[in-house]
């Protein structure tokens, strides 16, 4: 579903990419945490992150962190 | 190393069929407490691709349609055994407990705010603050101008109208505001009750779309992930 000009009927969960950045976002970004460290085995190798973030990529891919101070 | 496999945590109440998980395992309910936590064993943890995510996503969505409430767990929640849930939730209950009646009944619609193409500026700054900012002095200026980035993380004051219009449907709601110059200004996640889907599509698709300067899209309904609490690991 998107606003702006006027266009084709709106619809949930549009576009595939938009439906992998929400499951991105609300599978590795919200949820519940029982596990301060969360390990991950890829291709055989033991990733162990002790805090998990997530940049979300839109149409810009990365946003880089604001330096508030 | 094997483990236990977290998806979600419910409330007390009835056994419901629960099925296999994301690898085809069986899940089991283990209780802690006043509540419990939906679980099963997996021989090592899954890696985030995206067939494991959707996968998932789907066990998440088939046991929030059988308990009243469930609160999502984060992907990757991998324990060592039974007895470290028991203990997690155990010793976490009144909190996922209070959660718990929150999100009761409750889906997630997620809108995403980005700019237009040519509209990249922040969110303005009233003229009203510089004026009582300057006024005052530098202690002062220092807290207000932190007060105000705070607001502003959780503000997305480009689609106020349509925040005012789905105002009546919301039970709660988390507003982030992106960092860094790019498109993407900001995401609302947005709690209600589960049979008021259509009504907020609705009125979605009848506001948006008068908003100006910003475009928006919506997904959902999706489990209540961004009301989970959070809690001690």
């Amino acid at each position: 579903m998107s606003s702006g000009p006027p266009g084709p009927s709106l619809a949930l969960l549009e576009g595939t990419e938009n439906s992998l950045l929400d499951l991105v976002d609300n599978l590795l970004n919200r949820g519940v945490v029982l596990s301060g460290e969360v390990i991950f085995g890829l291709a055989g190798v033991d990733l162990i992150y002790a805090r998990l973030s997530l940049v979300l990529a839109a149409a810009d891919r990365v946003l880089p962190k604001e330096d508030l101070e | 190393m094997s483990g236990l496999y977290v998806y979600g945590i419910a409330g007390a109440g009835i056994a419901a069929p629960l099925g296999g998980g994301l690898a085809g395992e069986p899940l089991r309910w283990v209780a802690g407490g006043a509540v419990r936590a939906v679980a099963g064993e997996l021989a090592e943890p899954p890696a985030p691709a995206p067939a494991a995510l959707a996968a998932h996503d789907a066990a998440v969505r088939r046991l929030a349609a059988q308990v009243p409430a469930l609160l999502p767990a984060r992907f990757g929640q991998f324990l060592p055994d039974e007895h470290t849930l028991r203990h997690w939730l155990t010793a976490h209950a009144r909190e996922l407990t209070a959660a718990l009646e929150r999100v009761a009944g409750c889906v997630q619609m997620t809108l995403r705010v980005f700019a237009a193409a040519a509209a990249t500026a922040a969110a303005p700054v009233e003229a009203e603050e510089i004026a009582a900012a300057a006024e005052a002095g530098p202690g002062t200026r220092y807290m207000e101008r932190r007060r105000r980035e705070v607001e502003r993380l959780h503000s997305l004051p480009e689609i106020a109208a349509l925040r005012e219009a789905l105002r009546p449907l919301l039970r709660d709601e988390r507003i982030e505001r992106a960092a860094g110059p790019g498109r993407l200004r900001g995401t609302a996640y947005d709690l209600i009750a589960g049979g008021e889907v259509a009504e907020y599509s609705r009125i979605v698709a009848a506001t948006a779309p008068r908003l100006t300067g910003c475009r928006v899209t919506a997904s959902g309904p999706w489990p209540p992930y961004a009301f989970a609490p959070r809690v001690p690991a």
